[in-house]
């Protein structure tokens, strides 16, 4: 009976992996990364579009219809380049997401009919728009809702998959898949520092928007710019405060490895948020730049470089949280390079398609 | 054992349905993209603007159709499986992580293609959108290939059993066949919903066109194809040493002899679940077909929606009960010949690569059929161990009184339920436990525990867990996987069973009888399980005439009787006993 008080790390398949861990860890926070950009684009954008008010002046109307169109392409993205940060998860720490997962079951379960009900709901704004009427605050006010709601319940499956040790008493508290992981310190402060990030992300490409409207609809692109850096700005500033709180509600061995204790783990949190105060100070300068694209694709690349940080920082934290439970990746390893040379080369080929193909329908756009 | 179980009655049901709904999605996604494309370069070559613009209408359902619904249920059943099955969801993607890679590949080109498609109808030239509609269709079949090599493989591993070859598991035995169907049936839901959204297309000459061109084109051809591929289907399934013939209570293991069982209804043998599935399949097919011809010949400009959701919903029914059939043919595993339903694995067959030298740490698996036989599921689980003062190798504590050692052993069986059973069982509802046990003695539940599956080689003869070329016997043609666990743990299931079945004292040990041994026990434990009366194999009708001496030399050769029988392994003396009380109901006792 001991032993269920203590930490459960279910055992390795007795099968090889098929690549060098090392690898498959920067395939996952490579593809994580590609994930984050349209995740937090959909996340924060329905969050800002939802808090856009009920005037319907033209620049409104506009930054609306903006958002409102570029949601299901960048919901599919979100989707499509989430399944493989997903898969590799499983491959490294499958033994704990799969145990975490089986404990949130329903909760885990309910991201799938919550997903679709949000994902039709960005479809119908930017089908009918304006037609919805009264409707559509109602409708971006759910999607917003939504996906925020998603986001609660990957923070408490990403947390609990790094808390072993909470998996007993769960597991004795019920068997049928209606746990969360109320009661970790670090819970609410993680998912808070995700939706204020994705908020600055979606604030940010709000104002880059409204840079390349500038000419063609100075008012709209005016507008945009501003409403997008205060957004960015807020949340950014926001941002700090929360990543403290998480910081401080991280088991005292962990924090102590991001203040000087792992200077891998210092090292990236003070990067990040040296280019994240970075990114804050050049948008901030666009306030009375009357060409403030320049500015903006400085900050946009100082924020993509912020959230390449703060990935590394968020891996620190599973490192070291794994490495305090006592988990290790098996040893054995038996590389299938061709399986993996094919599938590199498939991915190169995908990206090659795709972007041809985006670049024919932005082409078109513009002779139409 | 090495994963929490999710605590839901008949939790496997849940991946069924999400998958009953996804496959049918997932499949008009890759016929869908071909008949998108077809449709509109006919359009195009003939200058037909009505069928241009039922195109581009047609584009907008089957984006979002296929977008949201048959991509984020795709994603559900990945959610699914990894909550029911974590072991057999952690095995695959062990195995095939760049297959799944691969196909991802294809799933982002599709995916984005379908946007520009729909997006670029009125952006880019017709070549470019008749290439885009192309590249989408390539990329959705290619990934329906990728993912058909690691469906195909959970029911027939084929030569990776053997080789933990990544090509040998996707292109196992039964890969081309599957194949062959699931592009036919792509092709044929293509047309099926093609009928549903011209159902409502008010140019009656147009109507009637696309009506013929769409059910006799699309869906008519692959009513003829769909069954053809499945007799390959099962032919090299059996092949590959799938009972499909006991399984499906046939006269024998031949495609023709399964055929003719699934067109002549229950034989009293076999699985019913699979059976009902394979008559779903079989009446909905029937009933499509007819509603096809009455929507393509007789009504085709007139036809309603009605008519075609009806067709929708009897696609949907065959597809589901063929898919259920391919399922349950896999029964009792998750993944052929290496883990069952239950995640117990089947101990690595002879000449499979073991772990290099220093890795063999990884390879020792404590939750192999072998290894839980000798050291027992609760000490091996990691969630749910032993009751305290129930030790799986020495049962429960001996210094306790009869009626607290058999409500030790009942709390360990219900715990060893839990781990071993539910994966397809529940107590009261879906593949009731209950009904199954009501009445029963322990000692004949434990009886049954050791002959719910043995191994047997290709010819039928007992051989180890590690043959390459194993087979399963099991009770009755049940597709159950053997009881995996020590004597002690096999016992203590047996009381909580016949707990379940209305004896509340079962597993209470009392006073051996002074006389020798009782026939009527005997029959209790050996045979009442199968043979009760009432039973649809009572053993009056089945003994009638025989002697006394005749029954005791049959009870020597069950096995020669009747395949579905075990050999009686008591001693002469019980075996005299049985052959008694059995005379008693022929009434030719020896005098």
């Amino acid at each position: 009976m001991d032993s269920l008080l203590s930490v459960i790390i279910p055992h390795p398949d007795p099968l090889p992996l098929s690549a060098p861990p090392a690898l498959v860890w920067f395939l996952l926070l490579l593809t994580f990364f590609l994930h984050l950009l349209p995740m937090n684009f959909i996340l924060g954008g329905s969050i800002i579009s939802a808090l856009l008010g009920r005037k319907k002046d033209v620049p409104r109307e506009e930054l609306r219809s903006f958002l409102a169109k570029a949601m299901p392409p960048m919901v599919a993205a979100a989707v499509s380049f989430g399944v493989a940060p997903l898969l590799l998860t499983q491959v490294l720490f499958g033994r704990l997401f799969f145990s975490s997962s089986v404990l949130m079951a329903w909760y885990w379960l309910s991201v799938i009919p919550i997903l679709i009900l949000a994902y039709y709901g960005t479809y119908l704004a930017a089908f009918k728009g304006q037609r919805l009427g009264r409707a559509r605050p109602w409708v971006t006010g759910l999607v917003a809702l939504l996906f925020m709601a998603i986001a609660f319940i990957y923070t408490n499956n990403m947390s609990l998959m790094l808390s072993p040790e909470r998996f007993a008493e769960l597991h004795g508290a019920s068997a049928g898949g209606g746990e969360l992981n109320l009661a970790d310190p670090t819970l609410f402060p993680r998912w808070l520092h995700m939706v204020l990030g994705a908020v600055a992300v979606a604030g940010l490409v709000i104002a880059v928007h409204g840079a390349r409207r500038l000419e063609t609809s100075p008012e709209s692109g005016r507008y945009a710019i501003k409403l997008g850096s205060h957004w960015f700005m807020a949340a950014t500033v926001i941002n700090i405060g929360s990543g403290c709180w998480w910081l401080v509600a991280l088991p005292r061995e962990l924090m102590l490895r991001f203040m000087g204790g792992s200077p891998v783990a210092s090292g990236v949190l003070m990067l990040g948020i040296v280019l994240g105060i970075g990114s804050l100070v050049v948008v901030e300068g666009t306030r009375n730049d009357k060409a403030p694209m320049k500015r903006l694709m400085v900050g946009s690349g100082l924020l993509a470089l912020t959230l390449v940080a703060m990935i590394l920082a968020r891996d620190q934290i599973r490192r070291g949280a794994l490495a305090a439970a006592g988990y290790e990746i098996p040893a054995w390893v038996e590389p299938r390079w061709g399986q993996l040379t094919v599938f590199l080369l498939l991915l190169a080929g995908a990206a090659v398609t795709i972007i041809w193909m985006v670049r024919k329908l932005a082409a078109g756009k513009e002779t139409n | 054992m090495n994963y929490p179980i999710w605590d839901q009655p008949a939790s496997g049901l849940i991946i069924a349905f999400i998958s009953v709904f996804h496959v049918f999605i997932s499949h008009f996604a890759v016929g869908g993209g071909l008949f998108l494309v077809l449709a509109e370069r006919k359009a195009r070559k003939s200058g037909d603007a009505e069928l241009l613009d039922y195109t581009r209408r047609h584009t907008r359902f089957f984006m979002l159709v296929t977008l949201v619904l048959g991509a984020i249920t795709g994603v559900a059943i990945w959610f699914a499986i990894g909550l029911v099955h974590p072991s057999g969801t952690s095995a695959l993607i062990n195995t095939f992580v760049w297959a799944w890679g691969m196909e991802w590949t294809f799933f982002l080109v599709e995916v984005a293609a379908a946007m520009v498609y729909y997006y670029g109808w009125d952006r880019l030239e017709a070549g470019t959108h008749e290439a885009v509609g192309w590249i989408y269709f390539i990329a959705a079949w290619v990934s329906m290939v990728i993912i058909n090599g690691i469906i195909s493989f959970q029911l027939t591993p084929g030569q990776w059993v053997t080789s933990r070859g990544f090509l040998d598991g996707l292109l196992n035995p039964t890969y081309w066949p599957s194949l062959v169907a699931r592009t036919a049936v792509a092709i044929g839901l293509a047309g099926i919903y093609a009928l549903l959204t011209n159902a409502r297309s008010r140019d009656l000459a147009f109507k009637k066109r696309m009506a013929r061109w769409a059910g006799l084109k699309w869906v008519l051809p692959m009513v003829v194809a769909i069954p053809l591929s499945l007799v390959w289907y099962l032919q090299s399934a059996i092949g590959a040493g799938i009972l499909a013939g006991r399984i499906f209570g046939a006269g024998g293991e031949s495609v023709g002899a399964v055929i003719a069982s699934i067109f002549s209804g229950s034989s009293g043998s076999g699985y019913p679940i699979l059976q009902n599935g394979a008559t779903v399949c079989l009446a909905a097919s029937a009933g499509a077909a007819l509603l096809l011809l009455f929507i393509a010949l007789i009504r085709p400009a007139g036809y309603g929606l009605s008519s075609a959701v009806g067709l929708l919903i009897l696609g949907q029914l065959a597809f589901a009960g063929g898919e259920w059939v391919r399922e349950d043919l896999r029964k009792p595993y998750v993944i052929g010949q290496y883990m069952f339903v239950n995640s117990v694995r089947l101990p690595a067959a002879q000449g499979a690569p073991g772990a290099p030298a220093g890795m063999e740490q990884y390879a020792a698996d404590r939750f192999s059929l072998p290894e839980l036989n000798k050291t027992g599921v609760l000490s091996a689980s990691l969630w749910n161990r032993a009751p305290q003062g129930f030790d799986p190798l020495a049962g429960p504590d001996s210094s306790r009184t009869p009626e607290e050692r058999a409500d030790l052993e009942a709390r360990a069986g219900e715990l060893l339920f839990r781990q071993l059973c539910t994966a397809c069982h529940t107590v009261d509802g879906y593949l009731a436990l209950r009904p199954l046990v009501e009445g029963k003695s322990a000692a004949g539940l434990e009886n049954v525990l050791d002959t719910l599956a043995l191994p047997v080689d290709a010819s039928g003869e007992p051989t180890g867990w590690d043959d390459p070329e194993l087979r399963l016997k099991t009770r009755r043609g049940f597709r159950m996987p053997p009881f995996s666990g020590t004597a002690a743990e096999k016992r203590a299931l047996s009381v909580w069973l016949a707990r379940l079945g209305g004896d509340p004292l079962a597993g209470v040990e009392t006073a051996p009888a002074a006389s020798g041994p009782d026939g009527v026990m005997i029959f209790e434990e050996n045979c009442a399980i199968c043979h009760e009366p009432d039973s649809d194999l009572e053993i009056e009708s089945l003994i009638e005439g025989y002697s006394e001496d005749q029954l005791y030399e049959a009870i020597g050769m069950l096995e020669e009787l009747s395949d579905e029988m075990f050999p009686f392994e008591g001693t002469d003396e019980e075996r005299r006993a049985l052959a008694g009380h059995l005379a008693a109901f022929t009434g030719k006792e020896a005098e």
